[in-house]
């Protein structure tokens, strides 16, 4: 088990090696330029002395030498935009993206096992149907326009939730204030996940329920209980895992229009604005945490399923 | 008690002053409730007195460090509050004046070479240190460091030295006469403590970020990252304490979320575009303001591709446009047709009677086929030599009304035969094609201080001519204009400048939009400006509670 783990964690860091690399030539290829540059009051001679002193003008991997020397001791720069440590940067935005996509995996998790199992005990009954239906619904529905919509309700016309932001703004820490002002973007977020993992659950059960181990259990006289929670749903979890484990990179990144509608600081909109701003160091610096993410959760994954099924074994 | 006192003034009296308490314990109760139900970092204000908290939205995280890029324009706005500049700019009698900041006068010598500014008494930085010459010959210095990658190098470019004469006297030497120098100092040129920078990296002083010090009336208090930065009140502010207990400059990214904040009451002043209008009018607690600005939005002409040549040319492209319908059909009314590059608010520099281009597609027409481009066989113009009269026009995405004139512009230019292609493209992209000279024609604007010198945009050599414009006649009028020391010939000068330049058709110009505002009405006392310099002037405004 050890050496297994040791050989995925050298592959990680190859992995991690070769993400730089072409992020580095995607975004310095990219046209336009740092934003900070393109500051239509600066005049062409400035513009040409402030790339030279920023070591723009060097050849492409006389830069990304430059960089790879600096972050392997842990110095990733400054943002171009705020000046502010691109470590610093990510550091706080994670937790904060971690923390919406968190909270809405693990209620749609909540709510989607169980929705799933009963769609499949139910399957093609009514019930089964209905909850097909709002599946769809949450599938189909625009991030940007629940959350807009939401905020125009709740915020603008009830005044019961806050229209944006992680905290009210000076007041003392409370828990009851974070919880508020997650509860919109969070119920966006699972809406939007519920409808996968119910959907999955359910053709993973499906399958699961039609395996000779179940008919055997029924034929040994078990409860449906026993036979669904101990033996059918312990299989219909792999699947299950596989999903978890294709979230959890999304789950760092994938959040930039959730985050931008509801001004909530996190990775995605970072991912987003550094791009769109040319933010060299924060562009590689988000990119290599989103790459990190996506390796460590696929290892954790492998792992799992280590735990979860004895046939497999690792290594 | 006095003899000829009757027992009804006294049973006045008394009532009298069990109103004022009366009023005393209602003001205590309210700023009571104040504290307890608004979670106000600032102590409320009692009822009656002019303060509060006033809450505006920035699209991005402020860096409060005015010598560098990035220099962003929420960098520039979070900039007026904390620091000073040593002139800034008043909207007086539908004008924009320069008056004195920092600077309290200053003087020039007969060529226009040498200024010499006199600072007020009494500045001091927020730590209490005074400010004196030395900051000012620091801050002009380092933005004159090649070294140092200072956003408003340009504007300073004209200085080629900053002497201390004393602790309160600046004298400036420049390179070449030059008459709007106290303009153009009102321009961002935001003074920075030599004390605490000294000696620091000026291109990342880290810890003067953090806590950055100016002299302005607002002093920092905290910056939460992606969330809000706070400045409060300098009570020792020079120019007088401000009213307000402080600002608060909440990071709002979204256009939309902008909007519903301001609406649920969570903040008091936004900017907004044309098509966000509809969903703030006639909402209660909410006012639209049309705020002046000094700005002209125009069609770039690329003069280094030779059908561009004649200005005939030229002159037709302004003809097929219907400014008027543009001013009343895309900007809903809001705004002027532009006759030139010198906005109406710079006052007397302002000439209106210049030639200007009525609608008319048969005048443009004839004038094309003067300069020989007819109409062919499959209805595209072309010229003797069968080239093909292509226009490649550029905008940036994102901004829906110039997309809507760019549009229409497309097919007044198709019903001439132009073969236009849009080229509607992400900001960086459409800054870069700018520059690098890629378009035929190109849709953008200028938001410049209250200065009626054109030389950055309009010289041939001037490194900010983005259109690569080059007219000999009007460099020379450029150079008189602005080495002029007497103001009405200088004035004079402006107004030929003007005429010159709608004769010759340079960029077309289309129209002066004023600058959007959405404002909670409990906001008082902001100026009706552009918020670039409505900034300037904080300490006059206070929030009814």
């Amino acid at each position: 088990m050890a050496g297994y783990v040791l050989r995925r964690l050298a592959q990680a860091i190859v992995l991690l090696w070769i993400v730089s690399v072409i992020t580095f030539v995607l975004i310095h290829t990219a046209p336009g330029g740092p934003a900070m540059l393109q500051n239509p009051d600066l005049g062409r001679e400035q513009i040409a002395r402030f790339r030279a002193n920023l070591g723009l003008d060097d050849p492409l991997p006389v830069q990304y030498v430059r960089w790879l020397r600096a972050a392997v001791r842990g110095d990733f720069g400054r943002s171009y935009n705020t000046v502010e440590p691109v470590l610093r940067l990510v550091g706080t935005r994670l937790p904060n993206t971690l923390l919406l996509t968190g909270a809405a995996l693990g209620l749609a998790i909540v709510f989607a096992i169980p929705l799933g199992v009963l769609s499949a005990t139910y399957r093609n009954t009514a019930v089964d149907r209905a909850i097909a239906g709002v599946s769809f619904m949450g599938i189909s529905t625009p991030v940007f326009w629940l959350g807009i919509v939401l905020i125009v309700v709740f915020s603008v016309q009830l005044k019961a939730l806050p229209a944006g932001g992680m905290y009210q703004i000076g007041a003392p820490f409370s828990v009851a204030d974070r919880l508020r002002h997650l509860l919109m973007p969070v119920f966006v977020l699972t809406i939007a996940n519920l409808a996968e993992v119910t959907r999955y659950t359910r053709s993973a059960m499906i399958g699961a329920l039609g395996e000779d181990y179940v008919r055997t259990a029924h034929a040994k006289g078990l409860p449906a209980a026993t036979v669904l929670f101990r033996h059918a749903l312990r299989n219909a979890l792999i699947p299950v895992i596989t999903i978890v484990g294709v979230y959890l990179p999304r789950a760092v990144s994938a959040t930039a229009i959730t985050e931008t509608v509801f001004s909530w600081p996190g990775m995605g909109q970072l991912a987003v604005q550094s791009a769109a701003t040319r933010d060299y160091p924060v562009v590689l610096g988000a990119t290599l945490a989103v790459a990190v993410f996506a390796v460590g959760s696929s290892l954790l994954t492998d792992l799992a399923y280590g735990y979860v099924d004895p046939r497999i074994r690792l290594g | 008690m006095k003899s000829d006192e009757r027992p009804a003034d006294r049973r006045h009296s008394t009532m009298r002053v069990s109103r004022r308490e009366l009023l005393r314990l209602a003001a205590l109760a309210g700023a009571g409730v104040g504290l307890a139900g608004a979670f106000d970092p600032f102590p409320a204000h009692a009822a009656g007195t002019r303060g509060g908290v006033w809450r505006m939205a920035i699209p991005g995280n402020p860096t409060a460090y005015p010598i560098t890029i990035p220099g962003k324009l929420v960098d520039i706005l979070v900039d007026k509050t904390l620091f000073s500049t040593l002139v800034k700019y008043e909207l007086r009698g539908g004008a924009i004046l320069v008056v004195p900041d920092l600077a309290e006068s200053w003087t020039a010598n007969a060529s226009l070479t040498e200024y010499t500014f006199k600072l007020r008494r009494g500045a001091r930085w927020h730590d209490g240190q005074p400010v004196t010459a030395d900051d000012v010959k620091f801050t002009i210095d380092a933005q004159l460091n090649p070294k140092v990658n200072a956003g408003m190098a340009g504007v300073v470019s004209a200085i080629s030295q900053v002497t201390v004469v004393d602790a309160a006297t600046v004298r400036m030497t420049l390179k070449a006469p030059y008459a709007s120098l106290p303009v153009m100092l009102g321009y961002n040129i935001a003074i920075v403590p030599k004390h605490l920078l000294d000696g620091q990296d000026l291109n990342q002083p880290v810890a003067f970020i953090q806590h950055p010090i100016g002299s302005g009336p607002f002093k920092f208090k905290a910056f939460a990252q992606d969330s809000h930065l706070e400045v409060e009140a300098n009570k020792k502010y020079y120019g007088g304490a401000p009213l307000l207990d402080g600002i608060v400059f909440k990071v709002i990214p979204d256009g939309n979320a902008r909007l519903a904040q301001l609406k649920s009451g969570d903040i008091d002043f936004t900017v907004i575009d044309p098509p966000q209008l509809a969903a703030v009018q006639g909402v209660p607690n909410l006012e639209v303001r049309r705020a002046p600005q000094v700005n002209y939005y125009f069609f770039a002409i690329n003069h280094e591709r030779p059908k561009f040549a004649d200005a005939r040319v030229r002159q037709a492209l302004s003809y097929a446009i219907d400014k008027q319908a543009i001013v009343k059909n895309i900007l809903k009314g809001d705004g002027r047709v532009a006759t030139g590059p010198i906005n109406p608010l710079l006052g007397p520099y302002y000439n209106a009677k210049v030639e200007v281009y009525p609608y008319s597609l048969e005048k443009a027409q004839s004038l094309l086929a003067e300069a020989g481009w007819r109409k062919g066989p499959d209805g595209v113009l072309a010229n003797a030599k069968g080239e093909k009269f292509t226009l490649l026009f550029n905008g940036p995405k994102g901004y829906p009304v110039m997309e809507q004139v760019i549009t229409y512009a497309q097919q007044q230019y198709q019903k001439l035969g132009a073969a236009v292609t849009l080229d509607i493209i992400d900001w960086p992209v459409h800054l870069k094609k700018y520059h690098d000279r890629e378009y035929d024609l190109l849709m953008e604007w200028w938001i410049t201080p209250p200065n009626a010198d054109l030389y950055d945009h309009y010289y041939s050599e001037s490194s900010n001519n983005w259109w690569s414009y080059k007219n000999a006649a009007l460099d020379r009028m450029l150079i008189a204009a602005r080495t002029e020391p007497d103001e009405k010939k200088r004035i004079a000068m402006y107004h030929d400048i003007q005429t010159v330049i709608a004769k010759d058709v340079p960029v077309i110009y289309l129209y002066y939009p004023p600058e959007l505002q959405a404002m909670n009405t409990r906001t008082q006392g902001l100026p009706l400006i552009g918020y670039r310099d409505a900034l300037t002037w904080m300490t006059k405004v206070w929030v009814r509670s």
